[in-house]
Order: C-alpha cells, then sequence, then structure tokens
C-alpha cells in the first residue's frame, strides 16, 4: 500500500511538472525558438500549431491523471 | 422582406429561446441561498462543462479575438496559451474548496478566505475588489450586446436600446432562476457558440482564399510580421517579450481566480463531476483557433477595418450570406456577451450582499431574505452597469486594465489559505493590499514598469514578500483551524 501511494505521489509530481513545462514553453525564453512562421502544419504557423499541440497534449496528460486517480481511489488509495 | 428584418427575427428569436430556458430551467431550485447561488450543488458534468466554458468566453473573446488576430496579429496566441493552463489549478484546489463550502455552506469566494483567516476585513477588501473588477468587464458586455443589434439593423437601433433589450432578458432569467438560469442558459448559448466559431473560421478561410493553409501561406509571404509571436502592439510596433509572457502570466494566474468563476466550484454535484469538467475544459478551449482564423482570414482581403473588433461583422456583411446565417452570427455574439454578463450580475448581487452586507450589517440575516436582496441587487448592479455601458462618459477602460492585475493578487490569499500554514491574517490582508497599490501606482506610471512586465506580475512580488514578512513577525492561527483548510 505505501508503495501505491509512493507512486501516486510521483505521478502528481510528474503531472505538475508537466504543466509548469507547458507553461514555461509557451513565454519567454523557451517559446522563442517555436515563435516562427514555418514550417505550417497542418496549414497552420508553427508558433500556433505548438501552442495547440501543448493544448491538447496537456488534455490528454490530465485526462489519464484523472483516470489515473480513479483507478487509485477504486484500490482504495484514497486521493492520489 | 428587407435583410435585417430577416437578421433581427433571427437574434430576436434566439433571446426568448434564452429566455425560456433561463426562466424554466430555475423551478426546481430551493428558494433560499444555496439554491439562487449554488443551485443546492447539484450541476452535473455536462452543465458545469458549458458553465465554465460559456462564461470566460465573452464578447471580448468572439469579437475582440478576431480583432487582436487582424490588428495585432500572433499577439492574439496570448488568449489561447494563458488558458492552456489557466484552468488546471482548478483540479488540485477545486475539490478543497468544493468540499469546504458543503461543509461550511460557503457560496462565494470571500466566505472560503475570510473563514480561513478570521476575518471580517479580509471579506470587505475581496467584496470590494470583486465589484471594481466586476463592473467595467459587466460594462463592457452590455456594449458589446448594443453594437450587435446596431449592426443586426444597420443603425435602427442605437445600442442603447439593443444593450437594454439584449441585458433586459439577461435581466429577467437571472432574477428568476438564478444560478440555475445563468446554468442552462449558459449551456445553450455555449453550443450555439462552439458550433459558430467552428463553421465561421473554417467557412471564412475557405471562402476568401481557398482553405485555412492557402490563408497562412498568402499570409506568410505578404505580412509574415503579423504570424510571428509576440506580434505586434495596438500601435502597430513588434510588443515586447516581457508584455508578451507576462500577459500570458497573469491572465493565466488570475484565469480561474474570477469570484464569478470560483464561485460556481460550489455548485458542482460531485468532487468527480468538478476534476471532469476541468479535465475537458482544453476541448472548450480549442475553440478560440477558428476565432483566430476569422481575424487572420481578414487582414489581406479587408485591409483598414476600424474599430478592428468589427472585423466579423464587416466581413460577414460584405460576403452576401443569407440574412439567416447573418442572423445567426449575431445570436452567437450575443450569446458570447450574455453568458458572461450573467454570470458577473448574478456573481456581484451574491458578492455585495454576502461578503459586504451580511458581514457589516446584518450576520442575522435569514436565506430567503438574503436571497430576496440578492435579487434586487441583481436589478440596481444591472440598472448600474447600463449606466456606464450607454449614459456615462466615463471611459471604463483604464479600469478593466487594473481589473486584470488586481484579480491575480488574490492568488497568493489561496495560496495562504492551503499551503502556508504560517499564514496570518495581517500577513494576506497587507500582502492584497500592498499587491493592489503596486498595480495602480505602475498603471499610473507605466515607465517604471521594468521588461514592460504586466503591474500585475510585480504586484504579485510584493504581495508574497508582504505576505511572507508581516506572517512571519504577526501570532499564527491556531493550529486546528489550520489544519482543516490545508488537509481539506
Amino acid at each position: 500500500m505505501p508503495d501505491r501511494k509512493r507512486s501516486g505521489q510521483l505521478v502528481h509530481r510528474l503531472v505538475v511538472a508537466w504543466f509548469v513545462l507547458v507553461f514555461l514553453a509557451m513565454v519567454w525564453p523557451l517559446y522563442v525558438p517555436m515563435a516562427r512562421v514555418r514550417p505550417l502544419v497542418l496549414g497552420v504557423p508553427f508558433s500556433l500549431a505548438w501552442i495547440a499541440g501543448l493544448l491538447i497534449a496537456s488534455f490528454f496528460v490530465l485526462l489519464g491523471y484523472h483516470l489515473h486517480q480513479g483507478r487509485a481511489r477504486r484500490g482504495g488509495d484514497g486521493d492520489a | 422582406m428587407p435583410d435585417w428584418v430577416v437578421v433581427l427575427a433571427v437574434t430576436l428569436a434566439y433571446l426568448a429561446l434564452s429566455l425560456a430556458v433561463g426562466l424554466v430551467s430555475g423551478r426546481k431550485a430551493s428558494a433560499g441561498t444555496v439554491g439562487y447561488v449554488a443551485g443546492d450543488r447539484t450541476l452535473g458534468f455536462l452543465v458545469l462543462y458549458f458553465v465554465l466554458g460559456a462564461s470566460i468566453f465573452s464578447a471580448f473573446a468572439f469579437l475582440g479575438g478576431p480583432g487582436w488576430a487582424y490588428s495585432r496579429g500572433a499577439s492574439a496566441f496570448y488568449i489561447l496559451s494563458y488558458g492552456t493552463v489557466g484552468m488546471v489549478p482548478w483540479f488540485w484546489y477545486g475539490p478543497k474548496v468544493a468540499r469546504l463550502g458543503r461543509r461550511h455552506g460557503y457560496v462565494t469566494q470571500a466566505e472560503l478566505f475570510a473563514h480561513r483567516f478570521r476575518s471580517r476585513g479580509l471579506s470587505v477588501v475581496l467584496a470590494v475588489l470583486s465589484l471594481v473588477a466586476f463592473i467595467p468587464y459587466l460594462t463592457l458586455q452590455m456594449q458589446g450586446a448594443g453594437y450587435v443589434f446596431t449592426t443586426v439593423t444597420e443603425g435602427r437601433i442605437p445600442v442603447w436600446a439593443g444593450a437594454a433589450i439584449a441585458y433586459g432578458v439577461v435581466l429577467v432569467y437571472v432574477f428568476q432562476s438564478g444560478v440555475m438560469g445563468v446554468a442552462w442558459t449558459n449551456t445553450l448559448q455555449g453550443m450555439f457558440m462552439m458550433a459558430l466559431a467552428w463553421v465561421l473560421g473554417l467557412y471564412l478561410p475557405w471562402k476568401l482564399y481557398g482553405g485555412v493553409g492557402p490563408m497562412f501561406e498568402a499570409l506568410a509571404e505578404a505580412r509574415p510580421e503579423m504570424l510571428a509571436p509576440p506580434g505586434l502592439t495596438a500601435s502597430g510596433e513588434t510588443w515586447s517579450w516581457g508584455g508578451y509572457s507576462s500577459a500570458i502570466a497573469v491572465s493565466a494566474i488570475g484565469f480561474s481566480l474570477w469570484p464569478h468563476y470560483f464561485m460556481k466550484i460550489y455548485t458542482a454535484r460531485s468532487v468527480d463531476t468538478l476534476r471532469k469538467s476541468v479535465v475537458f475544459y482544453p476541448t472548450f478551449q480549442i475553440f478560440l483557433i477558428p476565432i483566430l482564423f476569422i481575424g487572420f482570414a481578414g487582414i489581406l482581403r479587408f485591409p483598414g477595418v476600424e474599430p478592428a473588433d468589427a472585423i466579423l461583422p464587416t466581413i460577414l456583411t460584405s460576403l452576401d450570406l443569407p440574412a439567416v446565417v447573418v442572423g445567426l452570427f449575431c445570436a452567437g455574439a450575443l450569446a458570447a456577451s450574455m453568458s458572461t454578463g450573467d454570470a458577473l450580475v448574478h456573481a456581484a448581487a451574491a458578492v455585495l450582499v454576502r461578503d459586504g452586507y451580511k458581514v457589516l450589517v446584518r450576520p442575522d440575516l435569514d436565506p430567503l431574505r438574503e436571497a430576496r436582496l440578492i435579487r434586487v441587487l441583481v436589478v440596481v448592479i444591472s440598472a448600474v452597469a447600463y449606466y456606464f455601458a450607454v449614459v456615462s462618459k466615463v471611459s471604463l477602460v483604464a479600469l478593466l486594465l487594473l481589473s486584470y492585475g488586481f484579480i491575480a493578487q488574490i492568488a497568493p490569499v489561496l495560496l495562504a489559505t492551503f499551503l502556508f500554514r504560517r499564514a496570518t491574517t495581517a500577513g494576506v490582508l497587507s500582502g492584497l493590499v500592498t499587491g493592489c497599490a503596486t498595480v495602480v501606482l505602475l498603471n499610473l506610471r507605466p515607465e517604471l514598469q521594468a521588461w514592460d512586465v504586466h503591474p500585475g506580475i510585480w504586484g504579485l512580488a510584493v504581495n508574497l514578500a508582504a505576505l511572507a514578512l508581516v506572517s512571519r513577525w504577526t501570532t499564527p492561527l491556531p493550529e486546528e483551524h489550520v489544519r482543516e483548510f490545508v488537509e481539506a
């Protein structure tokens, strides 16, 4: 049981780290190399596709985390 | 039949539908404050999802979003960026707030903080802060609605009458049904906005350029500066990275803290419902992409449109579209204005009563009288905002700019509530006051803003420093009281 709790905490930290990284990837200085027009991705400028990609990836990360938490709760682990 | 009559008929039909939905939805709610303000804490996933989406996407998103893309190019990407992370904190603190709300009967943001820090002063300061932020925001929504009617009728219905018609409808359903009226109309308005945004955002580039790809190819050739962040300022110069990045930061921090938005946490049926709504929020946020396409579509084909926010109506009226389609667009713009405006009116009235009047004057006010008083204030606040929207010549734009900086100052209070055991009442209050004072000072003296960083960020730095220092020198609250919040 403590192992499960530790793994829950690790997942929690990874998810928090992901969102911190996403924020940093949209502002100066990490966003500067991505702030270019070409290549166009699916017809849109790279700078916009980058943000859209982060938005979509973040949706799946949070969805995965939510499902993981649900499983952890059903396994009697409490609020992971 | 003239086109404008058809367009007006479609718009009025939409308003009638909103009114019907708003009136019917409130019939099952209980008569007291919890029913009127928190919907008896019964909102399910679908409704909460649309409430979260539609409350945020205001007239600014529907008209201002294309306007930014049209006039300032890639600087508009900041609107998409802050929403990507701005809602996420709810996933963690939302359930805590919801649990405490059920336990102690909170329906407003300030009630949670005032209880945590045992401070009536904090409640009143937050009530004032909320109103200062709400009124200009609400005023802009009303002006947006009035502007839609004027466009629809080719000037036959003036802005004052348009605003009165749209917000007359809002007033009736908010007065009668409270948050349930807000929630169900937001569901209708949210679905409508999403559908319209995708249809227009894909149709207009196709019609004008042959598709989204060809549109951006043409822009990349002719106006590459419009596609490279940080884009342009309102005066057409290149925006600084400091300004762009700090605008994202301050908006992301304040995003989930707007009091009218925060209050919706209390309406959730369960913690799981709340979390699910946050998880699916990006599916709403992504509709900003086609909204931005609309503005980009206008850059090469419709140069020189003033004001830039008029680009969408300008394109639509230039394309010889069927009047019914133009009417649907107008209804969509009204939906954007009303779905934010109704939540603001409702929240402002609840905040004034619960965090101001009840705290200072009548702590023993019973729930039925309280709900009645909130209803009365719904009317008063609507009238005040209407006055500023169409009668007063006072510009509220400066106040609106301040409000984003102000709302971000609530973030340290939230952190102190759930994370900083040692935070004291004096610490939180001094942080809030010095943070807001810094925002005001830097707005009055913009030359003091180092690296063009948003005043709200400097305010946050001062706020956190004051919170930490004053808390260190003052007596902490009892451990068992603090534990309830930190371990909620």
